[in-house]
């Protein structure tokens, strides 16, 4: 649906350039729900905005559909109003002197197709019923909560029928009781009508609920593609392991049977083996340190000494000092929290290898 | 797999159609805001084109003489001494009315203080001539009410005020732009921070000292940026040095301008006049320059920002209204009304006289009955027409100039936009001077415009640009970009969005400076001066012709049925500025 | 004006439009016929040129009359004479039609208009017998329409009839200084100098522009009416100030003996004009016993050599004083036009600065 070649943007900021995009490479499949996550500065906004056409790229290509939209090596530029999309932004932006109904109808009676008074009437119709606001049609836009509002932004984006929806961090003013609600609508909804939707996101956890796939984005590169277990479970690089949680680094060095001699003691891996001697970090998600108040005698397991434990509802924070290593783990408060002396095993298939370099 | 690599005939035509979309809107805009650019400058190319051009019988050649000429004659020197002292003195009124009167409104709890920030706006209105000529009969040596009043107290002559100096001059053009100071201050002591005068008065710095250590001096980017913007207007006002100036020997930069267009006998020496434009225009250039200067300063000193924060406010005493009152009504009374009383009272009289048993037995309607009735309906009707048209080209023009500025990332904006500032900087009066030479000399054989309305509606718009522009830059960056967008993404083409989109959430803004802008060309002199003939008279310019022609009391009587056209205006004006007052003025 | 003057001048008058309609010229028949054609015309100039909106109704109603016509005319405030000379004369050259259909300025002002040969030559003789012959110049291209008497106009309750002027001389008096005014344009100060010579002029400015305390126009009485100057030095002729008195402004004027100027209005029909034969009968209308009276009431200026005026009777008073009127023509001033002109720029500059 969305095919994106070498894209580059730059942007001359008052201290130099900022590259806003590096040779972004992007193919997103007919109906997929896609998810640009990243923190801000991290050039998500800019490619997305790239797709609309609402930011023009140095060069690179992007093609919706069949239609290439933006080619800088055949000077084609396709204009925003051309390209037949549907967007909700971050402001909602909608239009504060005009109805709910207006709202919804204007791109209909102002756009490209314009069709009939009837015509328009009956999807805009559709529009609000799809997201529940078919009595709030007659209301003018300023009296509206934040929540109706993105809801009419929502219709208003679907009611022109695009087969691509962009989303510009559309959740992130409503507050977090509200956000949780109105995401499991999103993606009820997007299915049901079986768009294609390019969303853009900050909250990694927003982005691992909607997303089919997800893309890590950081400094305008695009860190790493895949769905949501994949990045959080097999991160390729050490930033976009940081992005989905907090993980515990431990630094070693690979030995010549294969085992990682560490700063707190050897670790065996299952996964294939670094180069003998090679410098190499660790890494491993709180929740997935197993600890016990005795030794199982299995592999990959060390004593250590709780330092803090922090009862935070349905889950037990720990800080536990391993060889003189502070490591944070996390297990269910379903039984008594330990203290002193516990014994934490690494389970080999958790164990996150980067070169030492990566961090 | 690609579809970058399948070359196909509808991907050409979609290529082609992209493209052909593409001229078809944003390049017409573009277009439209390239016109008036392109004339301001030209306009300001012209004073140095014609300064350096003499007609010999051989031909044209250039030459510096016009320069030589103007270096070597003393009354040049004498006339820029003039215009020194006359700004000055006009720039100092003008803030020690304007800035305390700032200060009285925004910082302090004086009830009813949207009436004053109301009368005071207005008075920016009032044709600088009206008053003028209504200070002619207050404070002439001779004649003047004032001075016959204060002849009564002291005989001898020094104690007499002779408004017929460059300084009296001054003094009444301070007056009349002391509104304009109280405006641009009034903003300043607006966004001050209060959080450092509460900390002044913490550590024990209160009352008078506060004001004198703390606020002021955190203010005074914004006063001295207001004084070298009031000095810029100052050195090229035309009304007063005109209706004062011209008949008593007294000139200014600008009337000797219009002298050397109009000179009582010859040619007109364009030349001199172009020569001395260009000195000014680089005496404006730099001022201009040093109030940017000035205003990025004041920046410095903006410890917070984007915060909204109400000011500290001095509690006022039952004295300290009643001084506050007088001190505000002193300057209403005086600056604004005492002259256009003065003006009535004199269009009731055959000739200028004191109010007095026999005056008041004098007093008639002879001078209404005898007004050039079909050439006032004549200059009436131009003025309406003027009114209604350059607000409206003002507004459509700056739109354009002003959504490319703000909105678009088209190369050069903001090079638009310092060229959409020039007439704000350059004085009105050279762009008439080029208009009048370019309109007689130049487009006559293509255009023929001189002598047209349509001359005075060109120069008219050039000149209130920069306004609209100042005016629309804030009011569309005020818009979120994302309400446009959202219109763009789902389809609506660029002037559809301006249409459905942008223009409404503008009405507020637009209908104010509509208004405005229709007043200021209501009131508008200097620039007519120049281009005004028979055939595009306007109201000003027919009470102008008969103050110059000596009918004085006549020229009243004109004056007061000017002043009479224009109040609905005024009315309609305070009744939208007060429902889109600034937060926390409203009465 | 003696009461025997004005009756004399009635009379005439009464006389005048039997005697006009019964001798009517084939050549002003047609000229009435091809007016009639052009329906309307406008005139230019300042307030002291066409006078008042009163004095402009008397002007349209006494032409219509005359001549059986329905004419609109658009009396338009204009700028200073010279200014609107200049102002012809580029729109002649410009190839646009003249602002103003008909030219009325004083014999000063007609150098540069007849140097771009931008006035009609008219046979005003062959249309208006009554006219004089001296009063056609330039071969027809002027018309003199009246004449005017130069000397000052004072504020008569500011000044006594003892302190008046009578003398050149007594303008440079002390007790006149900060008081009176100029004119801008140094009116009739070139004149003088072909009287008592440059040099004498100029020595004479430098010490008068001590005492100037401004410049105003002719025809602004009313600023000495109000007292803000209590003598214009040299006016443009003494009719004004009479007319001025006539409305009640206690207003008066005088020749000074020694210089007794005499200039005139001048007629003139551009080129370019828009209306050219309603123009040029409106211009010998105004020599008909008939205009000279409108004339007489609107702005006060009549011409000498028609018998019976208040110039004409101004005139024989004069000479009957033995005074030698010097006097001063359009072409004169047209065939000396660069060296008074000249004069003209000095005296003016002298004048500007105090």
């Amino acid at each position: 649906m969305i095919e994106i070649r070498k894209l580059c943007k730059t942007f001359a900021g008052r201290s130099g350039t900022v590259r806003a995009l590096s040779d972004i490479d992007l193919h997103i499949e007919q109906g997929e729900f896609f998810v640009l996550l990243g923190p801000s500065g991290s050039g998500k906004t800019t490619l997305l905005r790239s797709v609309a056409g609402l930011e023009r790229p140095d060069s690179g290509e992007i093609a919706i559909g069949s239609r290439i939209v933006f080619s800088s090596e055949r000077r084609l530029v396709t204009p925003a109003e051309e390209r037949g999309i549907g967007m909700v932004f971050q402001s909602y932006a909608i239009w504060p002197h005009l109805t709910v109904f207006d709202n919804v109808a204007l791109p209909l009676t102002q756009g490209r197709r314009r069709p009939g008074r009837e015509r328009v009437r009956e999807q805009v119709a559709e529009a609000l019923r799809l997201v529940g606001m078919e009595e709030y049609a007659d209301r003018p836009a300023p009296l509206l909560s934040g929540g109706q509002q993105q809801r009419v932004a929502l219709a208003r984006a679907l009611a022109v029928g695009p087969e691509l929806l962009l989303m510009d961090e559309p959740l992130s003013n409503l507050d977090a009781r509200l956000r949780e609600e109105v995401r499991v609508k999103i993606k009820a909804l997007v299915r049901e009508l079986g768009v294609t939707v390019l969303y853009v996101t900050h909250d990694q956890v927003e982005a691992m609920t909607l997303a089919d796939r997800i893309a890590v984005m950081a400094d305008g590169h695009i860190l790493q593609v895949g769905a949501s277990d994949d990045l959080y479970r097999r991160p390729t690089s050490p930033r976009v392991a940081e992005f989905f949680g907090a993980i515990n680094w431990i630094t070693g060095q690979a030995l010549a049977d294969g085992r990682i001699e560490t700063e707190i003691g050897v670790l065996e891996l299952n996964s294939h083996q670094p180069p003998v001697g090679g410098r190499i970090t660790l890494g491993i998600r709180p929740e997935d340190l197993k600890l016990s108040p005795s030794p199982a005698y299995s592999m990959n397991e060390v004593a250590g000494k709780v330092c803090s434990a922090v009862f935070t509802g349905g889950e037990l924070l720990y800080e536990i000092e391993v060889n003189g290593r502070l490591l944070l783990a996390r297990t269910l408060s379903d039984s008594e929290a330990l203290r002193g002396s516990v014994f934490v095993h690494f389970p080999a298939g958790r164990l996150a290898l980067f070169p030492e370099a990566a961090i | 797999m690609s579809v970058f690599t399948s070359q196909t005939r509808d991907l050409n035509f979609e290529m082609w159609r992209a493209k052909s979309y593409r001229v078809s809107q944003r390049s017409i805009l573009i277009i439209i805001a390239l016109i008036p650019a392109a004339a301001i400058v030209g306009l300001l190319i012209i004073p140095i084109w014609v300064s350096v051009r003499a007609e010999t019988d051989a031909g044209v050649a250039f030459s510096v003489g016009a320069y030589r000429a103007l270096l070597s004659d003393p009354f040049s020197y004498r006339t820029l001494f003039n215009t020194a002292i006359f700004s000055a003195v006009a720039t100092l009124t003008a803030l020690s009315f304007g800035v305390p009167s700032a200060w009285i409104v925004e910082r302090t709890t004086l009830p009813r203080k949207g009436l004053v920030f109301t009368l005071m706006t207005s008075g920016l209105l009032i044709p600088g001539f009206l008053s003028a000529m209504g200070w002619v009969f207050l404070l002439h040596p001779r004649i003047g009410l004032v001075n016959a009043a204060l002849g009564l107290v002291v005989a001898a002559d020094w104690a007499r005020i002779n408004i017929a100096t460059p300084a009296g001059m001054g003094l009444v053009q301070g007056l009349g732009l002391a509104p304009l100071a109280f405006i641009m201050t009034a903003a300043t002591f607006r966004s001050a921070n209060p959080e450092l005068e509460e900390a002044a008065a913490v550590h024990g710095i209160g009352g008078a000292r506060s004001l004198f250590h703390v606020t002021l001096p955190l203010a005074l980017p914004g006063i001295l940026a207001a004084a070298i913007y009031v000095l810029t207007i100052g050195l090229a006002a035309f009304e007063v040095p005109a209706v004062i100036g011209l008949s008593n020997r007294v000139f200014t930069f600008s009337t000797y301008l219009y002298s050397q267009v109009h000179p009582q006998e010859g040619a007109p020496r364009y030349d001199l006049a172009a020569a001395f434009g260009v000195f000014v225009m680089i005496l404006s250039a730099i001022l201009s320059w040093l109030y940017f200067r000035v205003l990025r300063e004041g920046h410095r000193f903006a410890v917070v920002t984007g915060r909204s924060y109400r000011p500290r406010q001095v509690e006022l005493t039952r004295g300290g209204v009643r001084m506050a009152w007088g001190f505000l009504g002193f300057y209403l009374v005086i600056g604004q009304l005492l002259p256009l009383l003065t003006l009535v009272w004199s269009s009731l009289l055959r000739y200028f006289q004191l109010p007095s048993a026999a005056a008041f037995a004098n007093l008639s309607l002879v001078n209404y009955r005898g007004l050039p009735w079909p050439y006032l309906i004549d200059g009436l009707k131009n003025t309406a027409f003027l009114m209604a048209s350059v607000s409206t080209v003002v507004l459509a023009l700056s739109l354009a100039i002003s959504w490319i500025v703000v909105r678009s990332k088209a190369r050069g904006r903001f090079l638009l936009d310092a060229i959409a500032f020039l007439p704000h900087a350059v004085p009105g009066i050279i762009f008439a001077l080029s208009a009048a030479y370019v309109a007689l000399f130049i487009l006559r054989d293509y255009v023929p415009i001189y002598g047209t309305v349509f001359l005075l509606l060109s120069v008219y718009v050039l000149e209130r640009t920069s306004f609209g522009t100042r005016m629309l830059n804030n009011a569309i960056a005020q818009i979120h970009p994302e309400l446009e967008e959202a219109g763009q993404v789902m389809g609506i083409s660029l002037f559809r969005r301006i249409g459905t989109i942008l223009a409404p959430l503008l009405i507020p803004a637009c209908i104010n400076g509509w208004l405005w802008i229709a007043l200021l060309t209501y009131r508008e002199l200097t620039i007519a001066s120049l281009l005004v003939t028979p055939d595009n008279v306007t109201l000003p310019m027919v009470i102008w012709g008969l103050w110059q022609s000596g009918s004085f009391t006549r020229a009243a009587a004109a004056a007061a049925m000017g002043l009479a056209f224009m109040l609905p205006f005024v009315f309609l004006y305070w009744y939208f500025s007060r429902r889109f007052a600034p937060e926390g003025l409203k009465t | 004006m003696s009461k025997k003057g004005v009756f004399i001048f009635a009379a005439l008058l009464s006389l005048g439009p039997q005697l006009s309609r019964a001798a009517e010229p084939a050549a002003l028949a047609k000229l009435i016929a091809a007016a009639k054609a052009e329906k309307e015309f406008t005139l230019l100039g300042g307030g002291g040129t066409w006078g008042d909106a009163d004095a402009q109704k008397l002007l349209e109603n006494g032409f219509n009359k005359k001549y059986g016509l329905n004419v609109h005319i658009k009396f338009v405030p204009g700028p200073a004479m010279p200014d609107l000379a200049r102002r012809i004369a580029d729109e002649y050259k410009a190839g646009q039609k003249s602002a103003s259909d008909m030219y009325l300025g004083s014999e000063s002002h007609f150098v540069e208009l007849t140097r771009s040969d931008a006035l009609t030559r008219f046979n005003w003789r062959e249309a208006f017998p009554n006219i004089p012959a001296p009063m056609v110049e330039m071969d027809g291209r002027l018309l003199r329409e009246a004449t005017r008497y130069i000397g000052v106009s004072y504020n008569r309750q500011a000044v006594q009839e003892k302190d008046l002027p009578r003398k050149l001389e007594d303008l440079l008096d002390p007790k006149w200084k900060g008081r009176i005014a100029s004119t801008p344009y140094a009116a009739s100060f070139d004149r003088l100098a072909s009287i008592i010579g440059p040099e004498k002029t100029r020595e004479f400015l430098k010490r008068f522009t001590q005492n100037v305390a401004g410049l105003i126009r002719c025809g602004e009485e009313e600023r000495l009416a109000s007292g803000e100057f209590v003598m214009l030095a040299l006016n443009c002729g003494t009719y004004e100030a009479e007319r001025a008195q006539r409305q009640g402004m206690p207003i008066g004027a005088r020749i000074l003996s020694d210089v007794p100027i005499v200039g005139y209005w001048y007629l003139s029909v551009p080129k370019h004009s828009a209306h050219p034969n309603m123009a040029a009968l409106f211009a010998g209308y105004l020599l008909t016993p008939e205009g000279q009276k409108v004339r007489y009431d609107s702005i006060g200026a009549t011409a000498h050599l028609i018998e019976g005026t208040p110039a004409n009777k101004q005139y024989k008073d004069l000479k009957a004083q033995g005074i030698e009127l010097k006097e001063f023509t359009a072409d004169f001033v047209i065939k000396n036009g660069k060296k008074l002109g000249e004069r003209r720029d000095e005296f003016q500059k002298i004048l500007q600065q105090r």
